[in-house]
């Protein structure tokens, strides 16, 4: 059984955009989909999930519509919005550039 | 982002339900629902996201506060109406202080606009002789514009029974002031027809804000003029004069046919104002004004005093000069000095109701803690409820000073303009603190009940309490004593035999110099009018003085033979004595031969000041000198004929002589209800010259206004502390009869003497106010002696009886207030004590 962690501080907001760039979906897919794409790993808990998304909304980077699912439930799905979009970029970036860093930081300590 | 949280508190209610109803369907579509957690708590921690949480606790805190409120309304009561009295008094008498004495912001460049006062050797005038203004304005290089007022009092309208007040002025009078219009135009340079300039106020509430008014011809004395403008809402001049209407003073004598005002040198009686010139202070234009009031000396050394000199204020100071600013600043330190004595004793007040308040709730707040609110969520609760308190306290407080304001509005002659409203500025003031008073006294102990001392607490509470009691005992001691001074003052005042017998005596005023009547013509105008009111069947006896007994105006002179005697100086013919019934103890009246050189008459207290005897007959006055000096031909008893209030005056007479009888003013024992019957008499002697006519009673009445306001202000004062601390001391028992519940119960089960536990209860009182009520007594017999003795007051301070009486008047106030909660200590029923934890 893969072991499950939760999401590394400060990226589940870029992480929860990342997986909308594709198409608008629910809470707990967008859950779902965190946890697929990281093969398992990462397990986005509903107590961190729900005000990310009050902070989304409050930032504007989302709009949130009640539509029904496949499954014929009524879910409110979060579309990116164009800010949103922009603030993906900005995010991916910096979290890039941080990255590298803490990469470079542990290729010099070897 | 902000106006999206703001839409969020909007739609909150319909977000949070999507938020909830969004969750439900996520914990449904989950394998295992269980692991979905707390749901409320989740939803919370959504919301707070928005970060609204404060304004959910306010809210909380606010529902909370005001349960707390209706369940102990006494509390809540009792500190409104502390803080509405408390407050509110002051703010009224310091709004009236702000706008009558101190405020000067409605003048423009009030540090360079000056009044000029005329002084000389042997007289010092309010204003200056109108050809002197002339001169001194051709003759300076100080001022930069010279102006004046005149005041006038005339029929308005054909009835000429209306007399309103009026000023002539200078025309470049509102240019001056930076006034404008809001009608019409103000007057300017060159009127030549003429015209008038109505008040804002006059033409608001006497003709009814009539636009037409403007261009429309109107009757002031009888005679027509122009309407030009109407002045601007506020403006009434530089001292805000109570004045209805402004017109050129080239203008007068269209108004006043014959007048010389503008010609004689002699009369002090025009206002003058002036605007210094940039970088000159108003000691170095005193300075420089004396040349040319030497070089007008020089020209008419007949009607210009010796050494002329004219003193100048500045408007920043409300045209004082230093004595007067003096007098106000006594005025004023005693009127904020009780004041804040009534604030130290609501303070004091208030801070015992409150530790009461919060140690009856130690246990609520306890509780609190105990369930997991943090200190600041407690301290919150209690900042809310001051904050709610003390808003209420401040809007009852400013009413309450609205209503004194505009009672002593009511009361007084104030000028116009003055605003009962009192000033946001000072408003604020008074609810910061307040707010800081309640705040502070009000976290102290329930901080200490939250750092769980409160048994060590318990003792100390009670000590602080019982100081309390007695600064208030102190503060109401102090001013129940000067309450009670001022009403002695009053009593002996109204009740004083004056000197003099003023019923039935009527004051006819006219300025026979404004209808250019001057030496012959007015003593045969005076003649005529003398003989036409003698012949009423209705008058007993006339008179004719230069200054009105009771009246305004006011001529003293320092002596240097009769130290600190203010001697009054009146002009007086032979029937003066006779008429007001002042008795002439040696010697004789005056008589028709006696002039001004010749003849005076002194009151005995000058004779014994000055000669150390009654027997002065024949001797010159003044004893020394080298000026003029008369001889003495009788002693009349002293008579308080102007200044009612003071104890420092004496008087000297003077035979009228035919120069006086231009400013003559006429006495009459009228056997009427109705003094109109001299303006009758006068005018059928000559029907174009309309004299005013009061009676001496009624100026009399005015004069006893201040005094009567003093004492209903101080009475005021001291019956508010007295409450207050009859609350204080009230609270202070109550207190102590619940903390000690369980004992009373006891000692009652095992037989206590009812005596015993009433002592038990009101033991803890005689410390705090027999102190209070002792040390009070001493500071306002030693503490206020000298301040209360002088100026404005004349009070007695040392007097045994009124010492007596208020503290009289205070222990059984406070034995009544004391007694009725320690009475209902002895109700205590043993069994229901025992229970009480």
């Amino acid at each position: 059984m893969p072991r499950e962690t939760g999401v590394p501080t400060g990226t589940l907001i870029m992480m929860v955009l990342q997986v909308l760039r594709n198409g608008p979906l629910h809470g707990y897919a967008i859950a779902q989909r965190i946890h697929t794409l990281s093969n398992d790993e990462l397990r986005v808990e509903e107590g961190s999930l729900y005000p990310a998304m009050q902070k989304l909304l409050m930032q504007g980077w989302v709009k949130a519509e009640w539509t029904i699912s496949e499954t014929g439930r009524k879910v409110r799905e979060y579309r990116l919005s164009p800010a949103g979009r922009k603030q993906l970029e900005t995010e991916v970036n910096e979290y890039e550039r941080m990255s590298a860093a803490v990469r470079a930081v542990l290729a010099g300590a070897q | 982002m902000i106006w999206r949280r703001l839409l969020y508190l909007l739609r909150r209610r319909r977000i949070e339900r999507e938020l909830a109803e969004e969750m439900a369907a996520h914990r449904e579509m989950m394998g295992a629902p269980q692991d979905f957690g707390n749901s409320t708590r989740l939803h919370e921690e959504a919301g707070d996201v928005w970060g609204w949480r404060w304004l959910d606790e306010i809210g909380q805190d606010l529902r909370h506060g005001m349960r707390v409120f209706r369940r102990t309304p006494t509390f809540t009561l009792t500190v409104v109406a502390v803080l509405t009295l408390g407050l509110g008094l002051n703010l009224g008498l310091v709004q009236i202080l702000n706008a009558a004495l101190l405020k000067t912001d409605d003048l423009r460049d009030p540090g360079t606009l000056v009044r000029l006062r005329q002084i000389g050797r042997h007289m010092s005038s309010s204003g200056v002789s109108y050809p002197v203004t002339q001169f001194i304005k051709e003759h300076n290089d100080v001022l930069s514009s010279v102006f004046v007022v005149h005041m006038v009092r005339a029929g308005w309208g054909n009835n000429t029974s209306e007399q309103i007040p009026a000023a002539f002025v200078s025309s470049n009078f509102f240019r001056e002031l930076g006034a404008g219009a809001v009608q019409g135009r103000v007057l300017h340079e060159g009127e030549t027809s003429p015209v008038v300039v109505l008040s804002h106020e006059f033409w608001r509430s006497r003709l009814g804000s009539d636009a037409a008014i403007v261009g429309s011809t109107v009757r002031f004395n009888g005679k027509s003029a122009t309407v030009a403008g109407v002045a601007s809402a506020g403006f009434y001049g530089p001292r805000a004069d109570r004045v209805h209407m402004w017109i050129p003073i080239e203008q007068v004598e269209h108004f006043y046919p014959g007048s010389r005002l503008k010609t004689e040198w002699a009369n002090p009686n025009v206002n003058m104002y002036a605007r210094l010139k940039p970088g000159v202070s108003a000691a170095a234009a005193e300075a420089a004004l004396r040349t040319p009031m030497a070089e007008a000396r020089k020209l008419h050394p007949k009607e210009v005093d010796e050494d002329p000199w004219l003193s100048v204020s500045t408007g920043d100071r409300n045209f004082r000069g230093d004595k007067e600013d003096r007098e106000v600043n006594t005025i004023v330190a005693l009127i904020t000095g009780l004041c804040l004595l009534v604030l130290a004793v609501a303070c004091a007040n208030l801070t015992s109701l409150m530790v009461a308040h919060i140690s009856a709730r130690m246990k609520e707040f306890q509780m609190r803690a105990a369930l997991g609110a943090g200190r600041g969520r407690v301290v919150r609760q209690i900042l809310t409820e001051c904050v709610l308190l003390v808003a209420a306290g401040t809007i009852g407080g400013w009413y309450a000073g609205f209503v004194v304001a505009n009672w002593i509005l009511a009361q007084t002659d104030a000028p116009f303009g003055l605003s009962p409203v009192p000033d946001w500025r000072l408003t604020l003031a008074i609810f910061l603190f307040g707010l800081v008073a309640l705040v502070g006294v009000g976290l102290l102990p329930a901080w200490r009940a939250l750092s769980n001392r409160l048994v060590a607490g318990r003792t100390t509470r009670n000590f602080t309490q019982r100081i309390l009691v007695g600064v208030q005992v102190l503060g109401s001691c102090v001013l129940l004593l000067i309450a009670g001074m001022t009403a002695k003052k009053l009593q002996s005042l109204a009740s004083a035999d004056l000197g003099f017998s003023m019923n039935h005596i009527a004051v006819m005023e006219v300025s026979l110099s404004q209808y250019g009547l001057q030496a012959d013509a007015a003593a045969a105008y005076w003649r005529a009018v003398r003989d036409a009111v003698a012949g009423n069947g209705r008058v007993s006896g006339v008179a004719l003085t230069t200054l009105a007994p009771m009246g305004n105006s006011l001529a003293t002179t320092d002596y240097n033979d009769a130290p600190g005697l203010k001697v009054t100086t009146m002009t007086v013919d032979a029937d003066f004595h006779g008429l007001l019934q002042i008795p002439i103890l040696t010697g004789r009246k005056f008589e028709a031969a006696d002039t001004r050189e010749s003849a005076i008459i002194i009151s005995r207290r000058l004779a014994e000041t000055m000669y150390g005897t009654l027997d002065v007959l024949g001797r010159s006055f003044p004893k020394s000198g080298d000026g003029p000096r008369a001889t003495i031909v009788g002693v009349a008893a002293d008579a308080r004929l102007i200044k009612v209030v003071a104890t420092d005056t004496a008087e000297s007479y003077s035979p009228m002589g035919p120069k006086d009888l231009s400013n003559a003013i006429l006495l009459a024992r009228v056997d009427s209800a109705d003094a109109t019957v001299l303006r009758r008499a006068a005018q059928s002697v000559s029907p174009a010259i309309a004299p005013a006519v009061r009676w001496m009673k009624d100026d009399f009445d005015k004069k006893l206004l201040a005094p009567r306001m003093t004492i209903a202000g101080a009475g005021f004062m001291g019956g508010l502390a007295l409450i207050l601390t009859c609350i204080g001391i009230s609270g202070l028992v109550s207190y102590t009869v619940s903390l000690r519940t369980k004992e009373i119960g006891i000692r009652l089960a095992l037989g206590a003497e009812k005596n015993s536990v009433l002592w038990l209860v009101l033991r803890g009182l005689i410390w705090p106010v027999s102190i209070g009520a002792v040390v009070g007594a001493f500071a306002a017999t030693f503490g206020l002696a000298r301040p209360l003795s002088g100026q404005p007051l004349f009070l007695d301070p040392g007097d045994p009886l009124t010492v007596t009486l208020s503290l009289a008047v205070l222990a059984a106030s406070g034995m009544i207030a004391g007694s009725l909660p320690a009475l209902r200590a002895l109700a205590i029923d043993p069994s229901s004590a025992l229970r009480q934890e």
